[in-house]
Parts: C-alpha cells; sequence; structure tokens
C-alpha cells in the first residue's frame, strides 16, 4: 500500500471519529440512558416505571369493562367485555354484578402494579446505589384513585438516600392523565338506569356531556354492549349488560 | 261466602301455586358456574358450589326458589359510604365483595342515599352529602349542600354563578390582575402578604382605567363546558366572547363582561368572525386546525359545525342531517319504496343519530321486538325511537274493532282467509266480525312482522300458524250412472279440489274446512309474511327467491 493509500485510510478513520463524536454529542442523553438509568429524582425516576404499566393496566381495564380477567362476559371484537348488570331470564331488569365499580378499578390496578413497583424500587435503589448512595427503603402502602382527569397511585414508601447530606422522600405519586373517572361515573349511572328500568338513552348522556359518545350495541340474544368514548381523550370504557330482553319471536 | 273472599282466597292460593311451580321449575344460584351473581337457573348443574365464597368461606348456595324470596339473593341497595353513592337492586353479595355496605331497603329509606343541591362553584348536582363533600373535595371547593331542595330542576337552576371581575393585584408598583369571582379574589387577598389587591366587579383585566399589565387582544380559546369562542387578554385571562367586528374598535368590549351580540341565528358554525357557538344550534368552539372548518379571522379558534353528511339520509330527505337529529334506518341498506321490505327476513331496525359530526347508529331490539318509529319535530327534524313492536295479541283478535285497536296492539286486518281455526271435525275457518258487524273469512295479523327463528321449534311454530292444510276428501274418478253402472270422469282440467269444486255431485264434493280457494289464494301472500320471517321470502342482503304462492295438494281418500 502506497502513502497516498494510508493517507485516504488515516482520513477515512478521522472522518469517522469526528462523525461519532458528534453522533454522541447530539444524542448524548438518550444513549445514556441506554447505557443505564437516567439519573433523574426517584420521584420522576418512579414515575417513568410505573407510568406505562398503569396506562397498559387501565387500558385493558378500560377495554374489559373494569376487570383485568373478567368472570362473566361477552365477547366483543375479542375483547372480554364484563357484564356489570346481568339476568339471564327475559323481560326481567338485571341484577346489578359490579355496584362498586370505582372501587374495584382501583384494587385492579393495584394489584396489577404490585410487582411492577417492587421491581422499580429495586432499579432505583440500584441506580442510585450506582451513584454512590446509601439507599434505604421502607416499604409503605399503594393506593390508587381515579380522579377527574387523572389516575393517582400513591405509594407511602420512605425513601433515605445518603450521600453525605441525606435526603427523604416520603412517598411517590405517579399521575396518569386519563378521565376514566368521568366513563367510569357515567358507567355506574347506566348501571343503575338498567337495573331499574332496563333500558337507556344513550341521548340522554351525550346532550348533557358534550364531547362524549356513548355507543349502545344490542346482541341478538338481549345482551347490550355500551363504549364510552370521551372524544377529547379517545379514553374509552365499554362493558355489557343483559336487563329487559326480548326473545326473538316471542 | 261472600264473593269477594272467595275471590281473594283464589287469588292467594293461585299466587302460592306460582310461586311453587316457579320454585320447582327453578334455582336461585348465588354464583353460577358461567360467574353471574344471582341468577334463576333451570338447571341446577348451573349453580356453582364447589368454590367458596371468600367472603364468607363458606360455599355459595343454592336453593330451589326465587331469589326474591332467599335471604342471600336478595336485592337492596347498595352505599358506597366514600363516594356517597347508592344503588338499587343490588344483591348483598355483589354489594359486601367489593367492602359496600348493604341494605335491605330502599335507597329513599336510607338517609345517607337521600339527595339534595350540590352547589359546586357555578355549577349544581343532585346527589347524597357524602357525594357532594366528594365531588368538592375532588374540585378543591367549599362543600354546599342543601338538603331543602328535593328536585333536581330546582337544583340545576339554583346554580348561580358568583359574579365575575377584574382582581387587580399591585406588588412592587407592578399591576397585574386574574379574572375571578369576589369570593376567589378575596381568598387570594386573604393569603398575600405585601400585596395590594383590589376587586372590579363587571370589569375585564384587560380595561385599560384598571391600568394591568394586562391589554387587549391576546388571542382566543375554547372554555371546558362551554361551547363560545372567547377572547383572551395578554396575561391569558379570558375576556368575552371573539366577536372580529369588535376586537379593535370597540374598547367596550375590552373593558366590560359583556354578553355576545354577533350570531346568525343559527350557532355562528364556521363563522370567521362570531364565536358565539350554539351546542343545541349544531356548533361548539373546537381548535380550527383538527377540523375543516376554515381559519377565523383571527386566533386559532372557531365554532365548528356538528351537522353531518349522510348519502342515505340526502337520498331520502334531500338535505344532510343535522345535529341532534335522529332517523330511522334498516339493514336492507337501501331506500326502501315498500315500507315491507324493512320487514324481510334478517332485516333490523336501527335509530341512527347525529351527534357532534358522527353518525352513531343504534340498533332497536332483535328480532324486531322493538321496532323504529320515525316523527318530524319543530319543521322537518327527525326523531326516531325504537318502540315495542306489540303483534303478540294479533292472532287472537275475533272483532277487526279489536284488530284495529291502535292504543293496545300494532295489527292489520286482512280479509279472504282465517288463520283462526272452529274446534271442529273439519278444522274449519273461524268467521271473525267485520266493521259492519258481518262475520266473515279474515286474519287479524301483525302490522309490522316481527322476525322468526324460523330454524328453531319456536319458528317453526310461529310460522306454523299461518300453515292451511286440508285433505280433501271427495269421492272421485268414477260416478254411477242412472243405470247403476260405474263412469269413469276424466282428469280433465284443473286441480283435483276445482274438479271437484265443479262437479258438485254427489260422488265429489269438498267436504266443509276447506278454504274459499280464490279468496285464500290472495289473502295468503299477505298474511304469511306478516307473521314474521314466515314462507318463501328475499332476505334482507337480496337473495333468495321471490315467495311465488303455491298450493300443493295431497291427495286424500279417493273413494272409488
Amino acid at each position: 500500500m502506497g502513502k497516498r493509500g494510508q493517507v485516504t485510510i488515516f482520513i477515512i478513520i478521522g472522518i469517522a471519529i469526528i462523525a461519532i463524536g458528534v453522533l454522541i454529542y447530539a444524542f448524548y442523553p438518550q444513549i445514556q440512558s441506554l447505557i443505564k438509568p437516567e439519573s433523574k429524582n426517584p420521584a420522576a425516576f418512579m414515575q417513568t416505571c410505573l407510568e406505562d404499566e398503569i396506562e397498559d393496566t387501565v387500558e385493558i381495564l378500560s377495554l374489559q369493562g373494569g376487570s383485568v380477567a373478567p368472570e362473566h362476559y361477552l365477547l366483543y371484537q375479542d375483547e372480554k367485555l364484563e357484564y356489570l348488570c346481568y339476568t339471564n331470564e327475559n323481560y326481567r331488569t338485571c341484577v346489578v354484578q359490579q355496584p362498586m365499580l370505582k372501587s374495584h378499578i382501583e384494587s385492579e390496578i393495584e394489584r396489577e402494579i404490585s410487582p411492577v413497583v417492587n421491581t422499580c424500587f429495586e432499579d432505583l435503589k440500584e441506580s442510585y446505589e450506582d451513584q454512590g448512595y446509601d439507599v434505604d427503603i421502607e416499604v409503605g402502602d399503594m393506593v390508587t384513585e381515579l380522579l377527574p382527569e387523572n389516575i393517582v397511585t400513591t405509594l407511602t414508601h420512605k425513601l433515605t438516600l445518603t450521600k453525605g447530606d441525606t435526603e427523604i422522600y416520603e412517598s411517590f405519586r405517579i399521575v396518569l392523565d386519563n378521565n376514566l373517572y368521568k366513563l367510569v361515573s357515567i358507567a355506574n349511572s347506566i348501571i343503575d338506569w338498567e337495573a331499574s328500568y332496563g333500558d337507556v338513552d344513550p341521548s340522554t348522556y351525550m346532550s348533557y356531556y358534550h364531547g362524549l359518545k356513548v355507543e349502545k350495541l344490542n346482541q341478538e340474544e338481549g345482551s347490550t354492549l355500551y363504549i364510552l368514548t370521551d372524544k377529547d381523550t379517545e379514553n374509552k370504557f365499554q362493558f355489557a349488560s343483559r336487563s329487559v330482553a326480548w326473545p326473538i319471536g316471542y | 261466602m261472600n264473593k269477594r273472599i272467595l275471590t281473594f282466597i283464589l287469588i292467594f292460593f293461585l299466587i302460592l301455586l306460582i310461586g311453587f311451580v316457579h320454585a320447582q321449575n327453578s334455582y336461585c344460584c348465588e354464583k353460577t358456574t358461567y360467574g353471574a351473581y344471582c341468577q334463576q337457573e333451570v338447571d341446577v348443574s348451573k349453580c356453582s358450589t364447589a368454590i367458596k365464597n371468600p367472603n364468607t368461606n363458606e360455599t355459595y348456595q343454592k336453593a330451589p326458589t326465587s331469589c326474591e324470596s332467599t335471604s342471600y339473593c336478595k336485592l337492596g341497595t347498595c352505599v358506597n359510604v366514600d363516594e356517597g353513592l347508592c344503588l338499587e337492586n343490588t344483591p348483598q353479595i355483589t354489594c359486601e365483595k367489593e367492602d359496600g355496605n348493604w341494605y335491605d331497603k330502599d335507597a329513599n329509606e336510607l338517609p345517607q342515599c337521600q339527595l339534595g343541591c350540590c352547589l359546586l362553584g357555578d355549577q349544581a348536582a343532585f346527589v347524597t352529602q357524602n357525594r357532594c363533600k366528594s365531588l368538592s373535595s375532588l374540585y378543591g371547593l367549599e362543600t354546599i349542600f342543601r338538603n331543602d331542595i328535593v328536585n333536581e330542576f330546582v337544583c340545576i337552576a339554583s346554580a348561580t354563578s358568583d359574579a365575575k371581575g377584574a382582581c387587580v393585584t399591585e406588588k412592587d408598583y407592578e399591576r397585574t390582575c386574574n379574572l375571578l369571582t369576589k369570593r376567589e379574589c378575596q381568598a387570594l387577598e386573604e393569603s398575600s402578604t405585601d400585596v395590594i389587591i383590589e376587586f372590579h366587579e363587571g370589569y375585564l383585566c384587560s380595561a385599560d382605567e384598571l391600568a394591568t399589565n394586562c391589554g387587549p387582544r391576546g388571542g382566543t380559546t375554547c372554555v371546558e363546558s362551554e361551547d363560545e369562542v372567547y377572547f383572551l387578554d395578554t396575561c391569558g385571562n379570558l375576556a368575552n366572547v371573539y366577536d372580529y367586528s369588535r376586537m379593535s374598535e370597540d374598547d367596550d368590549y375590552w373593558t366590560y363582561i359583556q354578553e355576545p351580540t354577533c350570531s346568525d341565528g343559527f350557532g355562528s358554525a364556521e363563522s370567521r368572525e362570531c364565536g358565539n357557538c350554539e351546542y343545541y344550534f349544531g356548533s361548539t368552539c373546537k381548535a380550527y386546525r383538527t377540523t375543516n372548518a376554515p381559519a377565523p379571522r383571527y386566533g386559532d379558534y372557531t365554532c365548528i359545525d356538528l351537522d353531518c353528511e349522510d348519502r342515505d339520509f340526502r337520498a331520502k330527505y334531500g338535505r344532510d342531517p343535522q345535529h341532534g337529529e335522529v332517523w330511522c334506518s334498516y339493514t336492507t341498506n337501501k331506500i326502501v319504496r315498500d315500507p315491507l321490505e324493512n320487514y324481510l327476513p334478517g332485516a333490523e331496525h336501527y335509530k341512527v343519530k347525529c351527534w357532534e359530526g358522527e353518525i352513531i347508529p343504534e340498533a332497536c331490539d332483535p328480532g324486531r321486538a322493538t321496532i323504529c318509529n320515525e316523527t318530524n319535530i319543530i319543521g322537518d327534524f327527525k326523531y326516531a325511537s325504537c318502540v315495542l313492536n306489540r303483534w303478540q295479541q294479533c292472532i287472537d283478535q275475533e272483532t277487526q274493532e279489536d284488530c284495529l285497536d291502535a292504543e293496545s296492539r300494532d295489527c292489520v286486518w286482512i280479509e279472504g282467509y282465517s288463520v283462526l281455526k272452529n274446534d271442529d271435525e273439519y278444522n274449519t275457518e273461524k268467521k271473525l266480525e267485520n266493521l259492519n258487524g258481518a262475520e266473515i273469512r279474515a286474519s287479524c295479523v301483525p302490522k309490522y312482522p316481527p322476525a322468526a327463528l324460523f330454524w328453531e321449534e319456536i319458528g317453526v311454530l310461529q310460522c306454523g300458524i299461518a300453515n292451511a292444510g286440508w285433505v280433501l276428501h271427495y269421492k272421485y274418478g268414477l260416478r254411477y250412472t242412472a243405470e247403476g253402472l260405474e263412469e269413469r270422469i276424466e282428469d280433465s282440467d284443473d286441480t283435483p279440489f276445482k274438479k271437484c269444486e265443479k262437479a258438485k255431485s254427489e260422488n265429489c264434493h269438498v267436504l266443509p274446512g276447506a278454504p274459499d280457494y280464490d279468496k285464500f289464494k290472495v289473502a295468503m301472500p299477505k298474511v304469511c309474511p306478516s307473521l314474521g320471517d314466515c314462507g318463501k321470502s328475499i332476505n334482507y342482503m337480496g337473495s333468495g327467491e321471490k315467495g311465488i304462492f303455491s298450493d300443493y295438494v295431497e291427495y286424500g281418500d279417493i273413494e272409488s
């Protein structure tokens, strides 16, 4: 290889090194997060660690009438829609199957994310220990609440970080923007109406709540499935009911 | 014994008997094998008794009686104390499995379920006191619960918004402003130190005379739970409703809180200059970029049109549907000329609504148990609802007057053939009384044919009502001549039925029970499909064959 060839190779290698340097400079935060967890404050760490899990759980619950594993359901487009009010008899109003819908959903979220919460605290501990902190975590309770506009999970775990100074975090709040609270309140009202009178006019709800879409789909064997959609956020809640069913041909 | 007492005793025993029969025929399952609670099951194996109720640690119960008479499935009221919600018609088990409080009473008998008026800022809700506390806490408001208001309409009407105005804050010689209620402004004053706070009721923050750092023309915005487009001042406070004509040259419009004056009378949909949207006229505030609406002359928000586009509706009524309009549709997927086409096998009724720019179909009950009924309200604004198809009693009516009693049933009167039969040897047609009092062959049949599960036993029975079959007992083929010799009648024309009728001889006559054949042939194609998805027919998809009435003669006893 001639000197010219060597020079060319050095130039190419040089350009490649510069290019890699530029790329590292440009994408440093992302690259850093790939190598090790972002060194955020603990609250942000827990929010990042848990919000996807909560979001996924909420989506499942919203599409399945509020249960992760519905026991008694109507299959609709491969989704298992839990019966929140049901009677197997014809012409009769339904029996309420899930009167405490909001509490039930809250406990379903808690149950579902509980293992991930432990993993997240372990990751958090590891992350801070890697940064030279002494980390102490006192396990606390978990409370999830559906609130207007968002879902808040509060973890009363006590985190103590020591590296010279000591920082103490008494609790962690993981907030998810989701208006399931409103949709669940409307679902409750629909159940109440179905159990008392057997039929609901979706227009009543849509007139009252602008931006809400209520779809009511009657099924052949007398069941009705409701799909509630918040048109602004595209949040959905769907469930099934069977009340005052009219058998075909009678 | 007094007749009344006798009747009472009879009714009492009848009720007992019904209860007994019901109890004998079905079980009340506390939980079924398919996961439902408190269901009446004929098949006892569907009652779940293998697993335990986690609340009681006992196996789920079952009893050969109605659920109303059991202790474990009696319906009561479930109270969610935290939320202040009361749900009636709830069995104890479903309430307590999620830590609700169950009471064997109606909600109106429980003090914690008494409704009152909860005032939440400028809104009101007719709820329980606990619910009011919960809502007030969620929205960070003081709990104002009025149990003297016992009517929802009065409650909602009592919601008054506190007077708003400019809450001017002066600190270090800088004057800024927030548009608040007097109460909010006072609260701000109480929580602030070293600040001078003034409240100017009815003023906007952009008012020149307040000399704040907030000026006019800070853009436009939508406000939650309101429909109009609002101006903003330069501090981001709400101002009056967007009105381009008053934006630059009307200082008053940026000084005082005012009612909007611009309007086209129909919600100002897609107006480039007016933000006075009205939901019930079919418009509401939205960012114009998220829609196909034209850009407003100022700002990013406009009154979008909530009306819909629908090809079928346009073909039928020559215009597109408006927001809130509801009309009938059928699975025939086409504009039908003969209304009976909406009752073809498989055809279902729908009410379709136009809501916020979307077409939302809602099926009536399956099997045409309810049917769509469309009317005009306010001009040609359509409103449709699914109404009960009251067809069940039609067949049994014996007079035209009862048949056409629209208060009681939905039936039509078809003359020529009677599906009702006399209980006699020949199963002869029962004659019905027409409006003139004459006894004629006629049928009272459903006006809106219900569907029939014609492939199942129930459907066969339903359609079978229209079956008309007679074995014609006639003597045909030979007759005796005057000399006592046998003579053969030629098998020349028509059906045996006709030939026999024609012959009208001693040896060949149609026996009672056979219809008036010509009238029967006219009536049957109407009677048969009226009873449901019966007979030969094109289905709702347009496939199948059109029913052609044909007789089928089976030879009966031919006496020679």
